[in-house]
C-alpha cells in the first residue's frame, strides 16, 4: 500500500477535513505506537509499511518504557483532537470536550489501525499488538 | 527489590476526572511506584496537594493526603514535617501552584532545605481553569488569557531552584514514566529539600506543548554527567526549547536539612510532646518560667 | 522641677517617661514598672511609641498603686523629660501640681511657660552628672534616680533594675550607671528633702509579683496548653508572641518558625496541626487578613487552628504601632463561605493566659479555627500580677474526638474521618498508623474525605460542620458582669477596654455614681440567651469601644436584637483614659455613633 491510499482509507474513515490533519493524525499514532514498539522489531515492517510512515515508527527506542499505559498513548493522541480555544462558558463544569475527547481519539486509533492493519500480514500484525498497552491492544482487535 | 507492599496498596476508590490521556495518570504510578520500590507504606506517608488538576491526586490514591489552597501545600507540608519528621512527606502541585502563586514558598523552601520531596506537574497551562497561560509558558504562547500570544517570558524553574539553594533539583517527563519513577524515588531519597520538575502535557488544553512537542525536545543526562557540579548544572539549568535535560541536574548532599537543625526538635517532636502533655501533664515544668517576670 | 502644694497621696500617682525612640524610653519605663512592682506596689504601665526605630516622640507611663490596676490614668503627676521636646508634648496632661524633672543644661526650656500651668520649676544638673561618668545615654538613668529621690522611693529598687539591665552588657558599664544614679539620687534629695506631695513607699512584706503583658500571657498559657509549634511572621503588636516562645528553651521542645509571609505561616500552623500537634500562629489584622483563605482550609478540612489577632488602627498600614477594636465583625465573617469558627476576647491579663490554653481546647474539641481576639493596648501593656494568677496547675489538656495514635490501633471498624454524628463532631486521627490513613480535602467530601459535590452529601456535610457550633455554646463563657448588679450605668465592652471601663465604674462609683461593667469574653458563638438575659437587667447600656462603628454594639444586636442606648468610641489609636470614658458618658455621649 502507498502512502497516498493510506492517507486516503484513513481519512474516509475518519472523516477528516483535510489531507493534513490526516497526515498530522496517522502521523501521532504511528508515533505512539513507536513509544511501545522495542527497535530491534521496526525493520520487520520495512515491506508493508509506506516509507513515508516509517519515518515515525523509527522514533522507537530500544527498550520501550514499561510503564507506558494506554492513558499515555491516548495522550499522544489527543493532541490531535483539534480545539480552538474559547472563553470558559460552563463555569468550571462538565466540559464537553472532555467528556467527547477521549472517543474521538479512540476513533482516530481505530481509524489508523484498521488500515495499518490492512497493510500488514497477521504475524506483524500480532507483533504489533502484543507490545501496545492493554485497552489499546483491545481497540487494536476491533479495529 | 522485594519490599512487603505492592503498588495496589496505594489504590484508592475515588471517582477519577482527569481527562482521559493526560499526563497526571503517569505521574500517580510513577509515585505509586516510587513509594513501592522505597518501602514507604501508604500510612507513612503524606501527600500534601494545591489547587488543580493534579493536586487532586491525594484523592486518588490511599495515602495519607492533606488538599491544600492554590500555592500552599509547601507551608502546610513543612509545619507537617516539623510536627512529626517521621511522616515521608511529599508535595505535588502545578506549575501555577509552585512557581506562580505559591512562588514565595519555592523560593523559601529552596534555601530552608526541610526534608519534602516536592512534585511539580509543570504543564505548562492551566488546565483546571481551562487553559490560560502559566509562569511557564514560552513566550508567544496563545491561550485565553494571552490571545496576542504571552508577551512575558517563561520562567526557568530549574534555574530559580538553583539560585535558591535548593539541594536536588531534577526533571523528568511523564512521557517516560519508568524514568519518572526512577527520579521520583532518588528525589524521595534525598535528605532534604528535592525539586521534581515532571514536563506533563495537558492533552486537553495546551495543543503546544505535546507528547510529541517533548519527545522531540527532551534529551536524558549523559551517564558521566556529574550532577554536584555546581557549574554544569547552571549551565543544563538555562537549556530549554530546542534541547531540554531530563534526569538530576543537581544535587547537594553536605547540606543539613532544616528539621536536623532545629534544637527543640531534638527534645522530641510537637507531635511527640503535644502526646505526652495530653497523657500526662506536667505543670511543674513551667514555674521556672514565671522568674523572668519578677 | 517644682514643687506645689497640691494634694497629698502615698502610693497613687502617675508618671510618664517621654523621650526621642532610641533614647531607653521603653527599657527606662519597663525598669521603673519592674522596680515599683519588687516593692510591693501594683503597677500598670503603658507604652506610646512610633512605628520606627529611631526619631519620633515616644513616652511610657506608669501608674502606681496599692490595688490591682486596669489602666492608665491622666493627667500625670510626674514628667520625666529626656528631651527639651517632651515637655511642651505633655504640658496638656500634666496634674495641677505636677513636676517636671529634666536636665538644666536644657537653655531653650520656657520656664515661665511651665509656670503658668500650675509647675515650678527648678533645675537639676542631671546631664552634668550623666557626661562626667562617660555619656550622656546615661541621661535616663539619672532622670530615673532622681524621680526616685524626689518620690522618696528608696534608691535600692532602681539600682538593682538598673545592674541587671546594664549587667548583661558588662559589670563595668552596670557599676558606672549604679555610680550615676548615686550621684543624681542625692542631688535630687539635697535639693528637695521631702518636699513632694506624691510619695512612693514600698509594702514591706508584700507578695512576689509578676510583671506580664497580654502576649506574654497568652503565648505562656499556650505552652502550658501543650502547645509546642507556633509560625509567625512578624508584625506589631503580635511580634513577642512567637518571640517568647523562641526564648523559652530547647528542652521544652517548643519549635518556632518564623515563616517567610503569614500565609505560610497558617498553613505551617494548619500542617502541623494536622499531624495532631497543637500548633498556632499570630499576627494583627495585616496578616491576618492574608491568613483568610487558610482559614476557610481549616473549616472546611477541620483541621484544629489557633490564630492570635492582636488588632491595631486600621485601615492597611494603619496606625502601626497602636491600639484599635476595629477588627471585630472581620474575624466573624473572615473567609468565604460558611464554617464554625469561634472568637474568644481577654480582656484581662490573667484571660490572656487562660485564652493561652483553653484556645487549644476549644479547636480541638469543635475542629475548628479559634481566633484569640486581643489588641495592642492588652499585649503590649505591662500590669503586675499576683503569682498565682499565672498557673499553670490550673491548666486542663482536653483535646475531644482526638485520637491518639493508640486509639487508632483499637479501632472497631473502618476509619472514616468525617463520620457523621448527631454532635457534628467525627473523632480526628492522627496519621501514621495502618489503621487509619486518612485525607483531609479542601473541596466538599464525603465521609470518607473523597470529593463529593452530590447534593444530598453536600447538605449532611454542612449540618454536621455547622452542628459544631450548636454543640461548642454549651462551653462559651456568657458575659462578665463587674461591680452592683443593680447599676445605674451598664459599660458594655470587651478587648483591653475592659480595663479603662473597670476603673472608669469603679471612679463612678467611688464619686457616688452607680455603674458597672459587662465584658464580652466569648464574641462568637455569641452566647445569645445569656447575652439577652445580661441586657434585660441593665438600664442604661453604653457600649464602650476603640473603634469608629461601635462593632460589638452591631453584632450584639445582630445577633440578639437587643440595642444599646449608646456607643461611645474612640478610634484616635491611644486607649480610653478612665476620665475618658467618665466624660463620655456623663455628657450625652458625644462622639456616639447609635448602633
Amino acid at each position: 500500500m502507498d502512502y497516498d491510499s493510506f492517507l486516503a482509507d484513513v481519512q474516509q474513515c475518519g472523516r477528516f477535513g483535510s489531507r493534513e490533519e490526516t497526515a498530522f493524525v496517522t502521523a501521532t499514532v504511528l508515533r505512539a505506537v513507536a513509544e511501545v514498539l522495542p527497535m530491534a522489531h521496526v525493520e520487520s515492517f520495512a515491506a508493508n509499511v509506506p516509507h513515508e510512515l516509517m519515518v515515525y515508527l523509527r522514533g522507537a527506542h530500544q527498550k520501550p518504557d514499561p510503564y507506558f499505559d494506554s492513558n499515555l498513548f491516548l495522550g499522544w493522541v489527543l493532541a490531535t483532537v483539534d480545539v480552538t480555544g474559547g472563553r470558559d462558558k460552563t463555569e468550571g463544569g462538565l466540559d464537553l470536550f472532555v467528556a467527547y475527547s477521549a472517543d474521538e481519539a479512540i476513533d482516530r486509533c481505530r481509524c489508523v489501525f484498521g488500515v495499518l492493519k490492512s497493510a500488514l500480514d497477521d504475524d506483524q500484525s500480532e507483533l504489533i499488538s502484543i507490545h501496545l498497552p492493554d485497552t489499546i491492544q483491545q481497540i487494536y482487535a476491533e479495529s | 527489590m522485594v519490599t512487603r507492599l505492592d503498588a495496589k496498596m496505594f489504590d484508592s476508590e475515588a471517582e477519577n476526572t482527569w481527562c482521559p490521556g493526560c499526563g497526571d495518570f503517569a505521574i500517580l504510578r510513577s509515585l505509586k511506584m516510587a513509594l513501592t520500590d522505597l518501602d514507604i507504606a501508604p500510612h507513612e506517608a503524606l501527600v500534601v496537594s494545591g489547587i488543580g488538576c493534579g493536586s487532586k491526586l491525594p484523592d486518588y490514591m490511599h495515602v495519607n493526603g492533606y488538599m491544600t489552597m492554590h500555592g500552599r501545600p509547601l507551608p502546610v507540608a513543612t509545619g507537617a514535617k516539623l510536627a512529626n519528621p517521621d511522616l515521608q512527606v511529599i508535595v505535588v502541585d502545578g506549575d501555577g501552584d509552585a512557581y506562580g502563586i505559591g512562588g514565595n514558598h519555592f523560593l523559601h523552601s529552596c534555601r530552608r532545605n526541610p526534608n519534602i520531596t516536592h512534585i511539580v506537574e509543570d504543564n505548562q497551562i492551566y488546565g483546571l481553569t481551562k487553559g490560560q497561560y502559566s509562569p511557564t509558558s514560552d513566550l508567544g504562547f496563545v491561550t485565553t488569557t494571552s490571545p496576542d500570544g504571552a508577551i512575558e517570558r517563561s520562567l526557568l524553574p530549574v534555574a530559580v531552584a538553583i539560585a535558591a539553594g535548593a539541594t536536588f533539583i531534577a526533571r523528568t517527563f511523564a512521557g517516560d514514566p519508568r524514568h519518572m519513577a526512577a527520579v521520583i524515588a532518588e528525589a524521595i531519597k534525598h535528605q532534604g529539600y528535592s525539586l521534581v520538575d515532571v514536563l506533563q502535557p495537558c492533552v486537553t488544553f495546551n495543543r503546544v506543548n505535546t507528547y510529541d512537542w517533548y519527545r522531540q525536545r527532551v534529551y536524558k543526562l549523559e551517564d558521566d554527567y556529574d550532577p554536584t557540579d555546581l557549574d554544569a548544572a547552571r549551565a543544563r539549568a538555562y537549556e530549554w526549547a530546542d534541547r531540554i535535560p531530563l534526569g538530576v541536574i543537581y544535587r547537594n548532599d553536605e547540606v543539613q536539612t532544616y528539621e536536623e537543625q532545629v534544637l527543640p526538635l531534638k527534645a522530641g517532636s510537637p507531635l511527640a510532646s503535644t502526646l505526652k502533655l495530653q497523657a500526662e501533664p506536667a505543670p511543674g515544668q513551667y514555674e521556672p518560667l514565671k522568674e523572668q517576670f519578677l | 522641677m517644682i514643687v506645689e502644694m497640691a494634694p497629698q497621696s502615698t502610693n497613687d500617682l502617675s508618671i510618664m517617661i517621654g523621650g526621642d525612640a532610641g533614647q531607653g524610653v521603653e527599657s527606662s519605663g519597663a525598669g521603673f514598672a519592674l522596680a515599683l512592682a519588687r516593692a510591693g506596689l501594683h503597677v500598670f504601665a503603658l507604652q506610646d511609641y512610633r512605628s520606627r526605630i529611631r526619631g519620633g516622640h515616644n513616652f511610657y507611663q506608669v501608674r502606681v498603686g496599692e490595688r490591682p490596676l486596669y489602666s492608665h490614668r491622666d493627667p500625670v503627676e510626674l514628667l520625666l523629660a529626656l528631651t527639651p521636646q517632651s515637655i511642651p508634648l505633655h504640658l496638656h496632661n500634666m496634674q495641677e501640681g505636677a513636676a517636671v524633672i529634666f536636665p538644666q543644661k536644657w537653655e531653650d526650656v520656657d520656664v515661665s511657660h511651665l509656670t503658668k500651668h500650675g509647675l515650678k520649676v527648678d533645675r537639676l544638673p542631671l546631664m552634668e552628672i550623666a557626661e562626667r561618668h562617660g555619656s550622656r545615654l546615661m541621661l535616663n538613668t539619672a532622670v530615673l534616680a532622681a524621680a526616685s529621690a524626689l518620690t522618696g522611693f528608696p534608691l535600692k529598687y532602681m539600682e538593682q533594675v538598673i545592674r541587671e539591665n546594664f549587667g548583661r552588657k558588662s559589670e563595668e558599664l552596670a557599676d558606672t550607671n549604679a555610680a550615676v544614679a548615686q550621684e543624681a539620687y542625692d542631688v535630687t534629695l539635697d535639693h528637695f528633702g521631702d518636699s513632694f506631695p506624691h510619695r512612693i513607699k514600698p509594702i514591706e512584706g508584700a507578695p512576689k509579683r509578676m510583671l506580664m503583658h497580654g502576649n506574654e500571657a497568652i503565648a505562656f498559657g499556650a505552652l502550658a496548653g501543650g502547645c509546642r509549634f507556633i509560625s509567625a511572621y512578624p508584625m506589631t503588636p503580635a511580634t513577642s508572641i512567637i518571640e517568647w516562645l523562641s526564648a523559652v528553651p530547647d528542652d521544652y521542645g517548643m519549635v518556632t518558625k518564623h515563616a517567610e509571609d503569614e500565609i505560610a505561616a497558617v498553613c505551617m500552623a494548619l500542617g502541623a496541626s494536622y499531624t495532631g500537634a497543637r500548633a498556632m500562629t499570630a499576627t494583627s489584622g495585616g496578616g491576618f487578613s492574608l491568613m483568610v483563605e487558610a482559614m476557610g482550609l481549616s473549616g472546611m478540612t477541620e483541621v484544629p487552628l489557633v490564630i492570635v489577632e492582636a488588632q491595631r488602627g486600621g485601615p492597611s498600614t494603619g496606625l502601626p504601632t497602636r491600639t484599635e477594636q476595629s477588627d471585630l465583625l472581620f474575624m466573624v465573617h473572615a473567609s468565604q463561605g460558611e464554617f464554625p469558627r469561634i472568637i474568644t476576647a481577654p480582656g484581662t491579663i490573667e484571660q490572656c493566659f487562660e485564652a493561652g490554653w483553653r484556645a487549644f481546647n476549644l479547636a480541638d474539641k469543635y475542629q475548628c479555627p479559634v481566633v484569640v481576639a486581643t489588641d495592642q493596648a492588652l499585649a503590649a501593656n505591662l500590669r503586675s500580677l499576683d503569682m498565682d494568677t499565672v498557673d499553670p496547675e490550673a491548666v486542663e489538656i482536653d483535646r475531644g474526638a482526638t485520637l491518639t495514635p493508640d486509639d487508632v490501633d483499637t479501632l472497631s471498624e473502618e476509619y472514616r474521618r468525617f463520620r457523621f454524628s448527631d454532635d457534628g463532631i467525627s473523632p480526628r486521627a492522627m496519621p501514621g498508623r495502618e489503621t487509619a490513613v486518612l485525607t483531609v480535602p479542601s473541596d466538599e467530601h464525603d465521609e470518607h474525605g473523597h470529593i463529593n459535590e452530590e447534593p444530598e452529601v453536600r447538605i449532611r456535610m454542612m449540618q454536621k460542620r455547622m452542628q459544631k457550633l450548636k454543640t461548642a455554646e454549651a462551653e462559651i463563657k456568657p458575659p462578665l458582669l463587674y461591680g452592683p448588679e443593680d447599676a445605674d450605668l451598664t459599660l458594655v465592652t470587651w478587648g483591653s477596654t475592659t480595663g479603662n471601663c473597670l476603673d472608669a465604674a469603679d471612679e463612678i462609683n467611688a464619686a457616688g455614681g452607680s455603674a458597672n461593667v459587662l465584658q464580652f469574653i466569648d464574641i462568637w458563638p455569641m452566647p445569645v440567651d445569656p447575652v439577652r438575659h445580661a441586657l434585660d437587667r441593665c438600664r442604661r447600656k453604653v457600649a464602650v469601644e476603640q473603634n469608629y462603628t461601635g462593632q460589638l454594639a452591631l453584632l450584639i444586636r445582630m445577633t440578639t436584637g437587643v440595642a444599646m442606648d449608646d456607643v461611645l468610641t474612640k478610634y484616635d489609636g491611644r486607649p480610653f483614659s478612665p476620665r475618658e470614658i467618665i466624660e463620655g458618658v456623663g455628657m450625652e455621649v458625644a462622639s456616639g455613633n447609635k448602633a
